[in-house]
């Protein structure tokens, strides 16, 4: 590519080590691509990405439902704590500036959390466990989770929704 | 340099002067210094929202401002560190060192570089507008449906935001073409593509981004206007509209707009390192293929934005792969910059001190970069502080760097003063230690689950000492800028007067005046390499005879010269435009007067003529 004609022998004979380099980056590149499907097939890191379409009107129908059916164990900062059955559908929505309802669930139990928003984008992240995911209004969204250690999980909105995203924080206590 | 002895300084000082020169000019260089000194002022506006930000997060529970203010701070503090800050810094730089580079006389169509020019500061004053009537934007720079609804934001800051950024755009889709004409079609002779600089290489890649991106963002903005003037539903979910299509066409400009603000701080760089390692730069059509490959791998990547909205394994994949792709030309040209230095006969200016703060910190965030580019990874940081963090370090240990390099490199050619190396160092040293102090402890913040965009946080999360940390970082930072306004501020009052090649440099720019004469070449030089200066002075490094000098103009050469004569159409098309588009805040009727007034104003920007005055000769 070069413009101008290059005089005399300017190149060298590609040196066995640099092959070497060469082959060993290659290799590492391949695992790290191999790695992708990897985590998704064997290391179960990536939510499942069960989606659906639906409206807030349908999803908070489902919500309310959820909520009335209970069992209801008791009440926290005005919002109803639900213990649901395991093995069952469990619902939890976002909407200015809270996530509603409280979850009470059991270690070790596997449950199918189904997740919208009424109104904004909000993001749906556990501290301290650091599981991100974000939640549109319109999606609805299915996670299987089954809780492995006891103790209060807080659920920290981490997408930006106006003056009450630093407040709005709801909780899942696994026992 | 006696061949060029015409073109001492104190020639330039005969080019127009006064304010009226200024508002009028279309001279290349005068909008490049119009577009750096604009772009400077709005980065210590947002460097200042930053500090804000900072103080409001050194300490727990702080009450320094409230939470709107705060969002409107980070808001604004984006929007404009991207678009009133780097993008025209980038842009003084395009304007004043292109047409030097390719041996031109000014871009292809003057005015519409001045329209360019006066059309942003338009948008930027619009955009700063709603601070002083209390309705700053406070959707985020990113804008996300659903919070920029009506319903969500009913007050005026989102129209301030959309209106503002149409005009930014409009700005940038013309400068965007102007820079590809003047690219493509008024190189000197000899000047084939390949044998154009680096920087003018990387110039080209970021016109053909802005020109196929900002549309795309162009089409969000109006369909989020009609929802918010006219009552459509674009992004409304409970009437089947779909806040996702939001994301979908803003990351699809926001992705290669990424990498507009970086690529041509990569472009500064590869001139300034071979100017200063004294060789050649290492493999440079590989550095140019790689910057294309970026361009072009820039738009299949947007979604890497959105893993975490639910789209899906094989999605999530193939962007995620495409994204790790970008790490590899990326990689191609950090080994080239530290190959042209390797065994370099290096001089540790300031300008080299920036550029190499650029590799060393670019590298660090390109890594943590390809960390969340996959999305397992990405899962755990989207939204944290980790974002913030490496954003940060590619934007401001990249772009900002690599611009204040340029800035450093070129400051001798634009305004005739050597900068003070010594304080020059300093402001480096500075902020490179500033930087790093206030960045990289959000790494820690991030994935011990601080999220973006909170006023404020409860004591006892473990979050408070690295907070506090960041926060004296940002004021180092701060002191560092000072260091360089002290700088500015006494050299142009005594600095050194700087010789027309005061680097030994190798493009086409060192071989003419410090400043450059308004007209910047007397004889449009032949070209016969890559790095012509370089080959006229010291020959191709392989015993062959030094490229021929240009010949000294004559009388007859420089009588025959013709620059595009001023012009006050730009900026009353400009002002006419931001009348038109602020009406949209205020009353209808505004909007038609200005409407009219802006095609009154197009008219006869279009059919300006000048007859050739028959005294015109070169100033």
């Amino acid at each position: 590519m070069s413009l101008q004609t290059l005089q005399g022998v300017w190149w060298k004979k590609v040196d066995a080590s640099e092959k070497m380099w060469i082959g060993i980056a290659l290799v590492w590149c391949l695992i790290l691509f191999a790695m992708m499907p990897l985590w998704h097939l064997k290391g179960g890191q990536n939510p499942s990405f069960e989606t659906y379409r639906t409206t807030p009107e349908q999803f908070l129908k489902k919500v309310e439902a959820f909520v009335a059916a209970g069992p209801k164990a008791g009440e926290e900062k005005g919002l109803p704590v639900i213990a649901p059955d395991p093995k069952t559908e469990v619902y939890m929505l976002g909407r200015l500036w809270q996530w509603y309802p409280t979850l009470k669930l059991k270690k070790g139990e596997t449950y199918r959390l189904h997740l919208s928003s009424m109104d904004l984008v909000h993001g749906f992240s556990l501290f301290p466990l650091n599981l991100n995911f974000m939640v549109l209004p319109g999606y609805e969204y299915v996670l299987t989770i089954t809780p492995t250690t006891t103790g209060e999980v807080f659920v920290v909105c981490n997408e930006f929704c106006g003056i009450g995203h630093h407040q709005m924080v709801g909780k899942i206590t696994v026992e | 340099m006696a061949t060029h002895a015409a073109f001492m300084p104190g020639e330039a000082a005969a080019a127009p002067s006064g304010l009226w020169s200024w508002i009028t000019t279309v001279d290349h260089k005068r909008i490049g210094i119009l577009y750096g000194t604009s772009a400077f002022i709005f980065f210590l506006v947002g460097g200042i929202e930053a500090l804000i930000m900072r103080l409001q997060l050194a300490a727990p529970d702080n009450t320094l401002v409230g939470a709107q203010r705060f969002n409107e701070l980070f808001t604004m503090h984006g929007t404009t560190m991207v678009f009133l800050a780097i993008m025209p810094m980038s842009a003084a730089f395009f304007n004043y060192m292109i047409p030097l580079l390719i041996g031109a006389r000014d871009v292809a169509f003057p005015r519409l570089n001045a329209l360019s020019y006066w059309v942003f500061l338009a948008g930027a004053l619009l955009l700063n507008a709603s601070f002083v009537v209390g309705a700053a934007p406070d959707g985020g720079w990113f804008g996300y449906a659903t919070l920029t609804s009506k319903q969500f934001s009913p007050g005026q800051s989102i129209d301030f935001w959309v209106l503002g950024l149409q005009i930014l755009g409009l700005s940038s889709l013309m400068a965007g073409f102007n820079f590809i004409v003047t690219i493509v079609n008024m190189r000197a002779p000899g000047m084939t593509l390949m044998r154009m600089p680096v920087f003018v290489w990387m110039s080209l890649v970021v016109q053909f981004l802005v020109v196929l991106a900002f549309p795309a963002i162009t089409v969000a903005l109006i369909l989020l206007m009609f929802d918010r003037f006219f009552g459509t539903l674009f992004y409304a979910p409970a009437a089947g509209g779909d806040p996702l299509l939001w994301q979908h066409l803003f990351w699809i400009f926001g992705h290669p707009e990424v990498y507009i603000l970086i690529l041509p701080a990569m472009g500064i760089v590869s001139e300034v390192l071979p100017t200063f390692a004294r060789k050649p730069l290492f493999g440079a059509p590989v550095v140019i293929y790689s910057g294309i490959m970026i361009g072009f791998f820039g738009f299949g990547v947007w979604s890497h934005h959105m893993f975490a909205v639910g789209m899906g394994p094989v999605a999530d994949s193939a962007f995620s792969i495409a994204t790790m792709l970008i790490a590899i030309p990326t990689g191609v040209k950090i080994f080239n910059w530290i190959g042209t230095l390797w065994s370099g006969s290096i001089r540790f200016t300031a300008a080299l001190y920036f550029s190499l703060g650029f590799i060393a910190m670019f590298i660090m965030g390109g890594l943590s970069g390809v960390m969340h580019a996959s999305p397992p990874v990405d899962l755990q940081q989207t939204d944290t502080y980790f974002v913030v963090a490496h954003l940060h370090y590619v934007l401001f240990g990249g772009s900002i760097f690599g611009l204040f390099s340029g800035a450093y490199y070129w400051w001798p050619k634009i305004t005739g003063r050597m900068l003070d190396e010594r304080l020059g160092t300093l402001h480096f040293w500075l902020m490179l230690i500033g930087f790093n102090v206030t960045f990289f402890p959000m790494h820690y913040l991030g994935l011990i689950g601080m999220p973006r965009r909170i006023y404020t946080y409860a004591p006892d999360l473990g979050w408070n000492f690295w907070n506090l940390v960041s926060t004296v970082g940002a004021f180092l930072i701060a002191v560092s800028f000072l260091v360089f306004i002290a700088n500015v501020w006494k050299t142009m009052r005594a600095g050194a007067v700087a010789s027309p090649d005061p680097w030994d440099g190798r493009t086409l720019e060192w071989a003419i005046a410090s400043p450059p004469p308004v007209h910047n070449f007397g004889v449009i030089p032949t070209v016969h390499g890559r790095d012509e200066l370089w080959l006229q002075k010291h020959g191709d490094g392989h015993g062959g005879t030094p490229a021929p000098r240009p010949p000294a103009p004559t009388r007859q050469d420089l009588a025959s010269i013709h620059m595009p004569p001023p012009s006050y159409w730009p900026i009353l098309l400009a002002a006419s435009m931001l009348f038109m588009m602020s009406g949209a805040l205020i009353s209808i009727y505004q909007v038609v007067l200005g409407g009219l007034l802006t095609l009154y104003c197009m008219f006869r920007f279009a059919l300006e003529y000048h007859r050739p005055h028959p005294q015109e000769s070169l100033r």
